[in-house]
């Protein structure tokens, strides 16, 4: 994809565990004393494993490029690199770009389907628990008391309207006395 | 006593009462903000594109989100000590009522004028007048005088139980071997619903208390005085 035609793995995603850490042992930039200044810079002198070349969204800027083994013709291109950039195809610029990261920022930010799969779940438990209030009311709740009859919250209500309850702010308070109706 | 899908506190009927509410209004007004803040801030930390993740130091917002705080809560604080002194504060109470909780249910007596003592029960569903609230009337109300100040004594016989009549302000625990007192001056005549508030036994739910407050001159007429 990127012009190279070698059949050997140049970036670590695709080489084995064992073959991963020899590779950055001998790269030499994962040996990093814990009192060095040269580390600070890039995330305080760790070491192998610790050390990312893959850019997360909370932390975009990796301490190791993602290719670290190159074949000659990626050697030749940093070698380019180190001279004046204007010189630089646009090919070569993406290329260089694709050997230090292993992906864009519109890559790296990209939306997934996983909210699809997790309101689905949701939505199934409410309609569980549903089920299972539903079997309740029919088989297991008492009988409701008088008191929650119309008849009798009628009565009630009116007997609450005679005694001005909460008459400021409240229930009487919404209540016309003169017209015997809610005030609007 | 509540009206239905009531949200905040009942009407006061008492001075204190209405302080309370003031106060109220002012401490949620103060919450509300401060989760308002929180909940803005929240959304903007989950929603931003900025990331840095070498901040250690932020000295100037946090000796801020130290000493706000400390000045939020000494405005809380003052209008509650003002009310904590405002209710004990000497009235000077024309009436002293004694309350007795029992399990389950309360006696009063009127040890001033008279030798009036009796207890008030609950009355269960089957006992009700079409129109009754249910677990909230009793046989027997106490019966006051408005605009009168009323201390009213309350103490227990056997385990914890609390008088609490919310729109007058009041509830005090009820101590076995312990006298309380609390004192209220009621602004409107009326009956005035609570319910026992400390856990008690199996009918704690059960045993309400309720005041009917008339008008001074018909109190002095006497008829609460017979024996």
């Amino acid at each position: 994809m990127w012009g190279q035609n070698s059949s050997i793995p140049s970036c670590p995603q695709m080489l084995p565990k064992a073959a991963w850490s020899l590779l950055l042992r001998k790269g030499g930039r994962g040996r990093r004393g814990m009192h060095s200044s040269e580390g600070t810079a890039r995330g305080g002198g760790k070491t192998p494993p610790y050390t990312n070349c893959y850019a997360q969204r909370h932390y975009p800027m990796p301490e190791e490029p993602f290719c670290t083994e190159l074949n000659a013709e990626q050697q030749a291109l940093k070698e380019k690199e180190k001279g004046s950039w204007t010189l630089l195809t646009h090919a070569e610029k993406v290329a260089l770009y694709r050997l230090q990261f292993n992906e864009t920022f519109a890559e790296m930010n990209r939306r997934s389907n996983e909210w699809k799969t997790v309101m689905g779940y949701v939505f199934f438990f409410f309609g569980f628990a549903a089920l299972v209030i539903w079997w309740q009311r029919v088989y297991m709740f008492p009988p409701k008391p008088i008191t929650l009859t119309d008849e009798w919250k009628a009565k009630q209500l009116q007997r609450m309207l005679d005694m001005k309850v909460n008459p400021v702010q409240g229930l009487a308070s919404r209540w016309d006395y003169e017209k015997k109706q809610w005030k609007k | 006593m509540p009206h239905p899908v009531q949200l905040g506190l009942q009407d006061a009927t008492s001075p204190i009462m209405e302080e309370l509410i003031a106060f109220h209004d002012h401490a949620f007004m103060i919450v509300s903000l401060i989760s308002f803040l929180v909940l803005y801030v929240l959304s903007s930390v989950l929603t931003t594109k900025l990331t840095n993740t070498n901040i250690t130091d932020a000295q100037e917002m946090e000796t801020i989100w130290t000493i706000l705080p400390a000045i939020i809560l000494i405005l809380i604080a003052l209008p509650s000590l003002r009310i904590l002194y405002l209710t004990d504060e000497i009235n000077n109470p024309s009436f002293t009522i004694k309350s007795i909780g029992h399990q389950w249910y309360w006696t009063y007596e009127y040890t001033d004028y008279g030798g009036l003592i009796f207890n008030s029960y609950m009355l269960p569903p089957l006992f009700l007048n079409p129109g009754d609230l249910r677990l909230l009337e009793v046989d027997n109300r106490v019966v006051l005088p408005i605009e009168a100040p009323v201390r009213m004594m309350i103490t227990s016989q056997d385990v914890l139980h609390s008088w609490t009549i919310p729109t007058l302000g009041l509830k005090t625990d009820a101590i076995p071997g312990r006298l309380n007192q609390t004192a209220f001056t009621a602004m409107r005549p009326g009956v005035y619903y609570g319910q026992c508030s400390e856990i008690c036994g199996a009918n704690h739910s059960f045993m309400p208390i309720v005041a009917e407050l008339i008008p001074l001159k018909i109190f002095e007429m006497g008829p609460v005085f017979t024996l």
